[in-house]
């Protein structure tokens, strides 16, 4: 499954880069490797989901800019960091960057496969949040009241009391709304707004 | 001299008066007036001139321009005089003999004797049978005639020594004295010392012994007799007749005296303990011409016995001069002779006279090496413990030396610790994926590539091993001949994940050539040149953090040396370039402070030179110059 999803190794060592495809193709895998930082923003779609195995210790870009950059342009790709060192620190504040995981070389093969299934797994939802994400950035201000009040379970009659609309009012702009989050169903327009609730009252 | 004067001055003073300008055609009136006026201007300048002597001998010349000074130095063994009261009948008779001559009498001691023959202010010399020889042997003096003794029946034999003791004293024989206090009349002396000391040399006497407490009275000889009379020495050493002559003299008692080992010839006058030598003798320096000596000779010669002149120094006469052989023998066997004593001698005599300050001297002279001995030992113990500092010192710097190695090990630790994870973590990657896909049935064959790679990583793990193993361990110094580029190389693989990221240059400018180095201690100081330039250029990073950092290492070679230059773009440096390669100086926080300094030491030993300093745009140059031979091919 995980096969039709990009995995990216950017590390200097040719060696290291060489050794990891051969592992992951041990697997069944495939994967693009790039030798820097620089060369893998320039030759890769970032909006895709995918998985990225990052060095974090390299000449150039170092790793962490190179996800503060995917994190900037809102990529919804998944970071793992592969290091030489054991650095405490700069483990935790990658993780709370949002990196979804982090191993100390030589790395154990095996945990590296299952960190690249949840990883391309979290790829796909955030996929799905950025995407939804922009979607919700397009709603009227209108529309976005609407949203919040249905996704608390509001009946068109009390929404209509609510705003000092009409029923009428009410509902284009329900269908308004469902037609651009391209939600059919209410239940998806709940899971969205579930989905998003973090960001959406900022 | 004052009569004339009185003569001719009231003359003077009548030819002034009498002069008058009137007369002016006085022919030998004049003549005679102008005579006596000269005769009274030279009186009266005589007067002022206040001069007894000078008057003295112009009487001389006065009275006869042909009159003579003679010069006759005669030995006052008995005062001064004594001695003039007793040979100036001598001189006067000489005078009768020889007219035109004045002889004039000079009484001196032995050495003022001596001394004026030496200056030859003398014409003649009367003295004693020692200083007769000594003279003689040292000056031209021709000796004319020697005395007759009234004591021994006119012989010319009369000089020796009497060793005189009190009569009621209880000494007989000679060797009874040993070490008794002894008077002689000086060492040089002949009748009262040397003929005595010759005789008892020839009795097989401990000479040391016997005269081991002598003193000396000088001249007069009285002296000796009257120190004997009261006690104050046991024995003297008088010369011949000194006794019967006082007593003819000076009333003293033969009866209160002996004389032990006597020696008196049948019929002697003196008494004497030794053989008698020639009598006094009177000689002429080379001032006198022949003739006069000839007339000086005849004139003593024929002096009569009982002339006043000889009776007075108790003689008969003047006999032809009598060999000194038998003196001469004596002088040499004792040592004497004109030449002086040796100073060691003389020393020797001193000290043993003044006892209290030579003993005085000796305890200070042994306190002095009891003094030295001490500071000897004391010194040598505080060389053996000054060493042995200096020993546990090396040690101790060889170990702080140690001790820097490993903490620039510690500083690049995390560093070092990456670099091995990289080949192991290839390596696992590879077995992994093997393994996998053996279990998938690939085949051997097809994996072989696999393993190969896994050897590579193996051998490169190595690498970084041995390179850090080189680093740590404590190395005796060895130079051979090396090139320096793989070395450097090694330098920036160590350090490349040391602190930030940065950008290392080599550049060669000349022929590369093999430098004698030390390779372990070359890298050393390598090491701790880059790793500085490092972390001076993080420093900077964490300013500015746009800037690349760069550190270039440039070899030029030359001729004789190698000059190798390291400029980094960093902070540069604040300290003058001595404070910095001071031991313990460090700017860092958790600097040890021995980098700079172990390189400083390195240089010496390659006999190079090191010098750091800021660059003109930002940075810091470090320039190390090499001989690329052994300079002195010196091998540690």
């Amino acid at each position: 499954m995980i096969n039709q999803y990009p995995i990216y190794i950017v590390d200097d060592e040719e060696d290291v880069r060489a050794s990891l495809l051969f592992l992951l193709e041990s697997y069944n895998l495939t994967a693009q490797t790039f030798d820097g930082g620089k060369h893998f923003l320039a030759s890769v779609d970032i909006s895709q989901p995918g998985c990225v195995i990052l060095d974090s210790r390299m000449p150039g870009l170092t790793g962490q800019q190179v996800h503060k950059m995917l994190i900037d342009r809102g990529s919804p790709l998944a970071v793992i960091f592969l290091t030489g060192h054991g650095d405490v620190p700069m483990a935790v504040d990658a993780l709370k960057e949002g990196a979804v995981d982090f191993f100390q070389k030589p790395v154990d093969g095996q945990q590296l496969i299952s960190a690249l299934e949840k990883a391309i797994k979290w790829s796909k939802n955030k996929q799905t949040e950025v995407i939804y994400g922009n979607r919700v950035k397009q709603l009227t201000p209108r529309e976005r009241e609407m949203f919040s009040l249905i996704a608390k379970g509001y009946k068109n009659k009390q929404i209509s009391d609510e705003l000092c609309i009409s029923m009428r009012t009410v509902e284009v702009h329900r269908s308004n709304l469902m037609k651009q989050l391209k939600v059919k169903t209410m239940a998806e327009l709940i899971l969205i707004y579930a989905s998003l609730s973090g960001t959406l009252n900022r | 001299m004052a009569v004339l004067s009185y003569c001719g001055f009231p003359h003077f003073l009548y030819v002034i008066m009498m002069r008058s300008p009137k007369n002016k055609r006085m022919t030998l009136i004049d003549l005679l007036k102008t005579k006596s006026l000269i005769a009274s201007i030279m009186c009266i300048v005589f007067i002022a001139f206040d001069s007894h002597d000078v008057f003295a001998q112009e009487v001389s010349i006065a009275s006869s321009s042909d009159h003579k000074i003679i010069n006759v130095g005669v030995l006052a063994h008995r005062g001064h005089d004594y001695a003039i009261e007793k040979w100036h009948p001598m001189m006067l008779w000489l005078e009768q003999q020889i007219p035109g001559y004045y002889f004039r009498l000079e009484p001196f001691t032995n050495d003022e004797l001596e001394l004026a023959v030496k200056e030859q202010r003398l014409d003649f010399v009367v003295t004693n049978p020692a200083q007769s020889v000594s003279l003689s042997l040292q000056y031209h003096v021709t000796w004319l005639a020697t005395l007759k003794s009234l004591f021994h029946k006119g012989s010319v034999s009369a000089i020796g020594s009497a060793f005189a003791v009190k009569a009621d004293s209880p000494y007989v024989d000679i060797e009874e004295l040993t070490g008794r206090r002894i008077g002689a009349v000086s060492e040089n002396a002949f009748g009262g010392y040397l003929a005595f000391v010759y005789q008892a040399n020839q009795m097989k006497l401990n000479v040391n012994a016997l005269f081991s407490n002598v003193t000396y009275s000088g001249f007069p000889i009285d002296q000796l007799v009257y120190q004997l009379k009261a006690g104050d020495i046991d024995a003297a050493i008088l010369p011949v007749c000194q006794l019967e002559a006082m007593a003819k003299e000076r009333g003293i008692q033969m009866a209160d005296f002996r004389v032990l080992n006597d020696m008196t010839p049948a019929g002697g006058q003196c008494l004497t303990s030794t053989p008698l030598y020639p009598n006094w003798s009177f000689a002429k320096t080379q001032n006198v011409p022949q003739q006069l000596a000839e007339l000086v000779t005849r004139a003593l010669l024929s002096l009569p016995a009982d002339h006043y002149a000889a009776t007075g120094i108790n003689s008969l006469g003047w006999s032809i001069f009598a060999s000194h052989d038998d003196v001469d023998l004596l002088l040499k066997e004792l040592n004497v002779y004109p030449i002086k004593v040796p100073f060691i001698q003389q020393v020797v005599k001193w000290l043993i006279e003044n006892r209290f300050w030579s003993s005085l001297i000796v305890i200070i002279l042994i306190l002095f090496s009891i003094y030295h001995v001490i500071l000897e030992y004391r010194f040598s113990k505080s060389k053996r413990l000054l060493l042995a500092s200096i020993k546990k010192l090396n040690e101790k710097g060889a170990m702080l030396e140690h001790a820097q190695r490993v903490a620039v090990v510690g500083e690049l630790g995390s560093s070092l610790a990456h670099e091995i994870n990289q080949p192991l973590s290839v390596i696992r990657n590879y077995s992994e994926g093997a393994m996998v896909r053996i279990d998938k049935g690939k085949s051997a064959q097809e994996l072989r590539p696999i393993l190969e790679n896994i050897n590579q990583q193996v051998i490169k793990a190595d690498s970084i091993i041995r390179r850090l193993r080189l680093l740590v361990k404590k190395n005796i110094i060895t130079k051979e001949a090396s090139q320096l580029e793989p070395l450097i190389n090694d330098v920036f693989a160590l350090l490349k994940d040391y602190s930030i990221s940065h950008l290392t240059s080599l550049t060669v400018k000349g022929e590369s050539r093999a430098v004698y180095i030390d390779t372990v201690g070359f890298s050393q100081l390598l090491l701790n040149v880059i790793k500085n330039a490092i972390e001076s250029c993080a420093e900077r990073k964490a300013e500015s953090a746009q800037i690349q950092a760069t550190i270039s290492v440039t070899l030029k070679y030359g001729p004789q040396q190698v000059e190798i230059y390291v400029q980094d773009n960093g902070m540069g440096i604040k300290e003058s370039s001595e404070k910095l390669m001071d031991s313990f100086y460090s700017t860092k926080a958790n600097g040890l402070g021995l980098g700079l300094a172990i390189c400083r030491e390195v240089i010496e030993s390659h006999r190079g030179t090191f010098y750091i300093k800021n660059r003109k745009s930002q940075g810091c140059l470090v320039e190390i110059l090499l001989p690329l031979e052994p300079v002195n091919k010196d091998i540690k």
